[in-house]
């Protein structure tokens, strides 16, 4: 029995070398070896089917067109092409579905084989949801024909819109919160029927509802609308009144219906970015709606470091604005205040502040991660606007 | 030797079964011990950049099977153009899941230029056709700076402006277009003029040396694309005008490219009336680009497309003797994030937590749902809440990836969850597509805590008015109360029509499929 035993912890220990010794050498049992059939693919694709003996007959691929042009496409229109497979060779032909470019819809291709001279339809369906002027997608099917292992499908075409938004945004940028302002897009047809828009209203207290809406025939040659090969053209004028928006960020759109009853409405895009009265300026300083971000990087702590910067204020309450020192984090670092004066005939009053890492300060490091969150400096006003500044400090103390 | 046998049958007869499942499990080790070392440390490399992005629960996919090899059969070039662009603010690949099998980011985008400039040591030259984001507001232009900074970091010789970055301010442009060590900039463009620059901060071209060989590259803004233009900073000029105008400079180029933000068939146009040029990159190409470049004229001359989102870059190989070479290179995962870019990626994604979500994205709006500001119906509560009488969906929801949606990203290196574009879809009460927040949603782990995960109203809708409603004791307004539990209901139809996939789109989501994943989060009822 002992004997066994042994005898059989022996061929196990051989079978272990063996398999060992074949792995660092990086050698398969199954060889992925292309003149072996066996029921592991071909190298490392799991696509491909599993290719007949090579010395055998094969099969052979045709296609009757790898590539078919959709012409123009409405956007959100679907459509589909059939391609048709045929079996050109002498052994059993198999499909597989493979990758897609886009979310296509690959009909399944079936698991039978192809007979020689046989076909099958393999129809590819597309939906076209992205607004790219032009497209060009990919499907591929994988076979056992050594020769054509991948056939790519492609299909392409263009978006066809017959009403387009020229530009298509309404983009307010940085622009006061005591500013008017206004933005024209014009909406072009290619109809025969001249455009009509009808607005839909927006959502009570809404963005798009501070605006005043105005539509008006486009004029009737210009070269947009000869680019664009429209017929007609409505421009939308989107006026926005001073004081209706604080500062900050904004989104939304405006809907207006056509005339036209295969058109879906036409949706414009409203973005608005209103700055506040006070805007700081200065070295490495990035501004945002809520104050902005200074970067010192790398401080030799025994030398320190001094930055100046300016609060530049506009608007009706620029004379009256006053500005102090609310917090710092951390505490060593000094925030002073420094006298305002009027600049540009009295439009606009400056007031300058300087950010001091101060001499001697010890190591530490305030770099903005998780870690190390950034130093921070809060200046309260007395702006109905923009009660106060926060400003993020980025610096690390050697 | 009759006692010996039965003793080694008896032994065998015993260990038949754990040897059989010994042997199969070895066996199967050795299958999967890679042939190809390189494969085997891609497969390596990969499951590092998984960790990164938190894909580990993918498919396995071998890149260069799928989407085939590169440069077969060249020979080392007098020089290599590499030619990138239309990012579309795809500053990593589509989406951050499932990298293997996903395209494009500047990570990989270095990780070509290092493979063809050192390993291979090809004489390289870059350029950029521009097109650095596609949307707008102030995360926008910070991935504008961030690219800006990427380019000059990887050594382009030449980076156009494209529609979408003509959007932006000229103060954002020229922070972005300067190197802060003085440097000259590498951006270029013949009809182009912003306020504010002179011909330094923007020139009309950009000549690259590399070796004795010249390169003269300009771009211009398409008339084509001059109806899409709205910005009070930009001048634009006829593109013919300025391309006669420039081309004297590029006399003494062995080698000349325009950089096109045209369609497709003013960039032809351009292309056969200056035959300067000997590349033609047009902005008017398809979202995939072709396999091969085509002639122009039926000469050796090449009109490349490079696709949209960055997935994508072209190769013009040039030897003494025409005709050059193209390849198409997907930027996928045979190619891997350089420190150089991960660390521009973890500068952003720190400058995104510095600003917070208030500065990034819109002000929070009332869901759609909502009668206007502050109407309970528009309320987040969260998915405890719903789990306090939904108990069976709670624990179907607390088994699949949508409840650790957040923690996802928090793992991630570096960490996501300050990036707006990211939480729209990994937290509660945003809209997934626009990227901002509702009103009541998701601000932050500290603040709401109970909004973390993609949870039930964010296909459900804001539960706040529902659960008040059935909350009440005794129960009051039962019409109303009916009305909420209506507008709670979710069919399968309208799930796989409209909701799922406005966060599983292909960007982010290339493999779902609504059949497959549908029995994983399905619950019925009430409980």
């Amino acid at each position: 029995m002992k004997i066994g035993w042994i005898l059989v912890v022996v061929v196990l220990a051989a079978i272990t070398g063996l398999a060992v010794a074949l792995g660092y050498r990086g050698v398969t049992l199954f060889s992925d070896r292309a003149d072996l059939v066996g029921p592991i693919p071909i190298g490392n694709d799991p696509c491909l089917p599993p290719l007949p003996p090579a010395d055998g007959p094969q099969p052979k691929v045709v296609v009757d067109a790898e590539s078919y042009d959709f012409g123009e496409m409405e956007l959100h229109s679907t459509r589909s092409h059939t391609f048709v497979f045929r079996n050109a060779g002498q052994f059993p032909l198999l499909l597989r579905k493979g990758e897609t470019t886009c979310k296509c819809t690959l009909s399944d291709v079936g698991a039978a084989e192809i007979p020689p001279g046989g076909t099958r339809d393999v129809t590819l369906e597309f939906k076209l949801e992205e607004p790219t002027s032009t497209f060009r997608q990919e499907a591929t099917i994988c076979t056992n024909d050594r020769n054509r292992p991948k056939v790519v499908l492609t299909i392409t075409g263009k978006i066809s819109a017959s009403v387009v938004v020229m530009p298509q945004f309404l983009l307010f940028n940085k622009i006061g919160a005591n500013d008017a302002a206004t933005k024209t897009v014009t909406v072009y047809s290619t109809h025969d029927e001249p455009l009509q828009l009808t607005p839909r209203s927006p959502a009570e207290g809404s963005v798009a509802s501070r605006f005043q809406w105005q539509t008006k025939p486009a004029p009737a040659e210009t070269t947009d609308m000869h680019l664009l090969s429209a017929k007609s053209g409505v421009q939308v004028v989107a006026e926005l009144k001073p004081g209706l928006l604080r500062p900050g960020n904004y989104a939304d759109k405006i809907v207006f219906d056509t005339n036209y009853e295969d058109v879906p409405p036409v949706e414009i895009p409203i973005s608005i970015r209103i700055d506040s009265d006070l805007t700081v300026i200065g070295p490495d300083f990035r501004s945002s709606t809520k104050g902005g971000r200074v970067t010192f990087g790398k401080v030799d702590g025994a030398q320190g470091a001094s930055r100046q910067f300016k609060i530049m204020v506009k608007g009706p309450h620029r004379d009256e604005v006053d500005v102090r020192v609310a917090e710092v984090v951390p505490s060593e670092l000094v925030v002073k205040i420094g006298e305002k004066k009027q600049i540009g005939a009295g439009a606009v009053v400056e007031i300058p502040f300087w950010v001091e890492v101060p001499r001697g300060c010890p190591p530490m490091t305030h770099l903005a991660t998780e870690a190390s969150p950034a130093g921070k400096i809060r200046l309260d006003t007395n702006h109905p606007d923009t009660p106060q500044l926060e400003i993020s400090v980025i610096f690390a103390v050697q | 030797m009759a006692r010996l046998l039965c003793s080694i049958r008896g032994s065998v007869h015993q260990l038949i079964w754990p040897l059989a499942a010994a042997l199969v499990v070895f066996v199967a080790g050795c299958q999967r011990s890679v042939s190809d070392p390189a494969a085997a440390n891609n497969a390596r490399e990969n499951a590092a950049e998984r960790d990164s992005y938190g894909g580990s629960h993918r498919r396995s996919i071998d890149p260069v099977a799928l989407n085939g090899p590169i440069f077969e059969g060249w020979e080392r070039p007098k020089l290599a153009i590499v030619i990138t662009g239309e990012q579309d603010g795809y500053l990593e690949p589509c989406g951050c899941a499932g990298l293997d099998n996903q395209k494009g980011g500047l990570g990989r985008r270095h990780a070509l230029l290092d493979e063809l400039r050192t390993k291979r040591g090809w004489p390289v030259v870059a350029i950029d056709l521009g097109g650095q984001i596609r949307r707008y507001g102030p995360q926008a232009d910070m991935k504008f700076r961030y690219a800006a900074d990427a380019l000059r970091a990887m050594g382009y010789g030449a980076v156009a402006l494209g529609l979408a970055d003509l959007r932006l301010g000229a103060d954002t442009i020229l922070l972005a277009a300067t190197a802060p060590d003085g440097t000259p900039t590498n951006f270029v463009s013949a009809n182009v003029k912003l306020a504010g620059f002179d011909e330094a901060s923007l020139p009309l071209v950009q000549r690259v040396e590399v070796g004795e060989t010249i390169v003269g590259i300009t771009s211009i803004l398409g008339v084509s694309f001059h109806p899409q233009l709205d910005n009070p900073d930009v001048t634009t000029s006829s593109p013919e005008d300025a391309l006669a105008a420039v081309l004297p400079q590029l006399t003494d180029s062995d080698f000349r490219v325009l950089l096109a933000h045209a369609s497709r068939e003013e960039s032809r146009a351009l292309a056969e009336r200056f035959t300067e040029f000997d590349i033609v990159v047009t902005a008017g190409g398809a979202d995939e680009p072709p396999r091969e470049a085509a002639r122009i004229d039926g000469t050796n001359r090449l009109l490349v497309e490079i696709g949209h989102k960055g997935m994508y870059a072209a190769v013009v190989g040039l030897y003494d003797e025409p005709p050059p070479r193209y390849q198409r290179v997907p930027l996928d995962a045979r190619f891997h994030e350089t420190a150089a870019m991960k660390k521009i990626m973890t500068d952003y994604q720190a400058e995104l937590r510095a600003a917070g979500f208030d500065a990034l994205v819109p002000q929070p709006t009332p869901h759609p749902r909502a009668q206007g500001a502050g109407d309970p119906a528009g309320q987040f509560v969260g998915a405890e809440r719903c789990g306090k009488c939904h108990t069976k969906a709670h624990a179907t929801w607390k088994k699949v990836a949508h409840s650790h949606a957040t923690d996802t990203l928090t793992k991630l290196s570096p960490p996501r969850q300050f990036d707006p574009e990211c939480i729209s879809c990994h937290a509660t009460g945003w809209n997934p597509q626009e990227y901002f927040r509702y009103e009541t949603g998701f601000e932050s782990l500290e603040r709401t805590p109970l909004l973390a995960g993609n949870g039930c109203e964010n296909c459900h809708g804001p539960g706040g008015a529902h659960a008040t409603a059935e909350e009440a004791r005794p129960a009051r307004d039962l019409v109303r109360r009916d009305q909420l539990r209506a507008a709670m209901r979710l069919t399968k139809s309208l799930a796989e029509d409209q909701h799922c996939v406005r966060c599983h789109d292909h960007d982010n989501s290339p493999e779902f499929n609504f059949t497959r994943y549908w029995p994983n989060v399905e619950h019925r009822g009430m409980d």
